[in-house]
């Protein structure tokens, strides 16, 4: 039954694939971007599906089980209030889309500096860090396979597997074949993650008797701070700062900035958008939270495992199977943006630009699916390395991400900012940044901040700094 | 004044400040309704009443700031 659930899936997945592209895509603005003609149903379910990736269902359920319900709140407002970078980054992004047929975020870059050593560093950044997070999303669905199928499918088959099979339909379908799997993979997650909490707390006898009795002994999962006093005042604002200006800096959300018919359509996404994080998320932080009761002594990267391990003790098999196709969903509708937004990158930005400038859309479009081969191989590998924990990789990932916020804030809103100044903010920030996350530069002064909060602010100092006082070369912007 | 960037920027950072007052200001950890944290719950309102500003962000600032470009 397990099978039949999960090929059933897999094959309606493949075949809505297919229906949305029945005519070959040889044009980059139809492949790539879906003609910037997204309605705002597919625009709210495409940014909430690539969103809301296997980390959603594993890496929450697993960093509530090792801190409490302190995951909750930082998560749901932060995600929330990336609403407003959203705007501050989509609204210009937008209108620099329409107006100059942008279809990478790079190429904007590249638009308004005119800054070819900013423009390359910029890509290798935005590309750069989302290679290990790509990795996320199969280890995500490694785990997951190897849980449903009591072991019969090894997690590293189930990674392989699934990273063949978003290959196929993402190489096939393009950003109209990607969007049209988010709407349903977005449906199937809502609702599947609201169906797994109800079975998981039918099963424990009820949620209330099973939060009481997790209280009696372990009290710090129920503290707003979590286990250790984690989320103290100061890693809690790193935290918001952190989602904020890392959410929209990766390329498959900056993507979805540029595929709405029109800026109506992107405003009343970006609200709806808000609505989801304050509700859902608590789920899996539950989930995680009432795994203590049958398994209280997960350590480390095991216990991003707890939401598949109390599925499958507390549903009938097929239940489980059919919930877990929701997670199975929300990596899927994140691994395709990712790998479109990437092999985007790679055609228009390198391709295009450096190795073949006169390159027919035909072949940019023939490309594109050839980076999309080559970048899965390389997450597929990482995937089955698997170096740390699911929420560890994200957050040096995001950090890094991050710091292009600034540099693209300082680009679209300050005329007087210095290309070469943002240049060195982002690699002085980055290097930083680095030092901090590696223990190369000494961390106790910074007490409980995260080393994006102090690399933020050197960012932003050599940005300002070096603009007035370094070159007088304006930004030409021209929206 | 609602139309001015300075009005949100001092508004949506009040609503951060309010979220991290009112969570590290919290003494009462009891399981509430479903056991859940009953400061979670205030936590919910508080994000309900950011959604609520998001909405007249989006219509009246952002529109605003769509017509004048």
């Amino acid at each position: 039954m397990v099978y039949v659930i999960l090929i059933s899936y897999l094959v309606i997945t493949f075949i809505i694939g297919l229906i949305f592209t029945k005519k070959p895509e040889t044009n980059p603005e139809s492949y790539f971007l879906s003609n910037r003609n997204l309605k705002t149903i597919a625009v709210f379910f495409t940014l909430i599906a690539t969103n809301f990736s296997a980390f959603f269902f594993l890496g929450f359920a697993g960093e509530g089980y090792r801190v409490g319900y302190a995951y909750y709140p930082i998560m749901a407002l932060g995600t929330s209030f990336a609403a407003i970078s959203f705007y501050v980054i989509g609204n210009k992004a937008w209108k620099l889309g329409k107006k100059h047929g942008y279809i990478t975020p790079v190429e904007i870059v590249r638009g308004i500096s005119g800054n070819s050593w900013l423009t390359n560093l910029y890509m290798v950044v935005m590309v750069g860090f989302m290679i290990p997070f790509l990795s996320v999303q199969p280890i995500g669905a490694g785990l997951i396979l190897e849980t449903i199928t009591g072991g019969q499918i090894p997690y590293t088959w189930g990674v392989i597997l699934m990273t063949i099979f978003i290959i196929i339909y993402v190489y096939i379908g393009g950003m109209r074949g990607v969007v049209a799997m988010d709407m349903k993979n977005g449906v199937i997650m809502l609702t599947f993650m609201v169906l797994a909490l109800v079975v998981i707390a039918s099963g424990i006898g009820g949620m209330s008797s099973a939060n009481i009795e997790i209280f009696e002994t372990k009290q710090d999962l129920f503290t707003p701070e979590g286990t250790g006093g984690f989320y103290t005042p100061l890693r809690w604002i790193s935290f918001m700062i952190l989602w904020m200006t890392c959410l929209p800096m990766f390329p498959q959300i900056f993507t979805r900035f540029l595929i709405s018919r029109d800026l109506r359509t992107f405003k009343i996404s970006t609200f709806l958008y808000t609505l989801i994080p304050p509700f859902l998320f608590l789920i899996p932080v539950a989930i995680g939270v009432l795994g203590h009761i049958n398994f209280p002594d997960l350590a480390g990267k095991t216990s991003d495992r707890i939401l598949p391990m109390m599925l499958s003790l507390h549903a009938p098999e097929w239940l489980a199977a059919l919930i877990l196709t929701g997670a199975l969903a929300a990596f899927i509708s994140t691994v395709d943006s990712l790998l479109l937004a990437i092999s985007t990158i790679g055609t228009r930005d390198i391709y295009l630009k450096y190795l073949k400038p006169e390159a027919t859309h035909k072949s940019q479009v023939q490309v594109g699916r050839l980076f999309i081969l080559v970048v899965a191989i390389v997450s597929l590998v990482l995937a089955l390395l698997r170096p740390a924990s699911i929420f560890k990789i994200v957050t040096m990932t995001f950090s890094g991400s991050a710091l292009l916020f600034p540099v693209t804030v300082a680009l679209f809103y300050w005329k007087r900012v210095s290309p070469a100044a943002c240049t060195l903010a982002l690699l002085v920030g980055e290097v930083f940044l680095a030092g901090l996350t590696f223990d190369w530069i000494g961390t106790g002064w910074m007490q409980t901040a995260l080393p994006v909060l102090p690399a933020m602010v050197l960012t932003i100092l050599i940005i300002v700094v070096g603009s007035l006082v370094g070159s007088r070369k304006r930004v030409e912007f021209r929206v | 004044m609602i139309k001015k960037p300075a009005f949100w920027i001092i508004v949506f950072t009040l609503i951060v400040i309010a979220s991290v007052i009112y969570l590290f200001s919290r003494e009462n950890v009891e399981p509430g309704w479903l056991g859940i944290p009953s400061w979670v719950y205030g936590f919910i309102v508080l994000q309900l009443i950011y959604c609520a500003a998001m909405w007249v962000f989006v219509t009246r600032f952002w529109d605003h700031d769509e017509k004048a470009s």
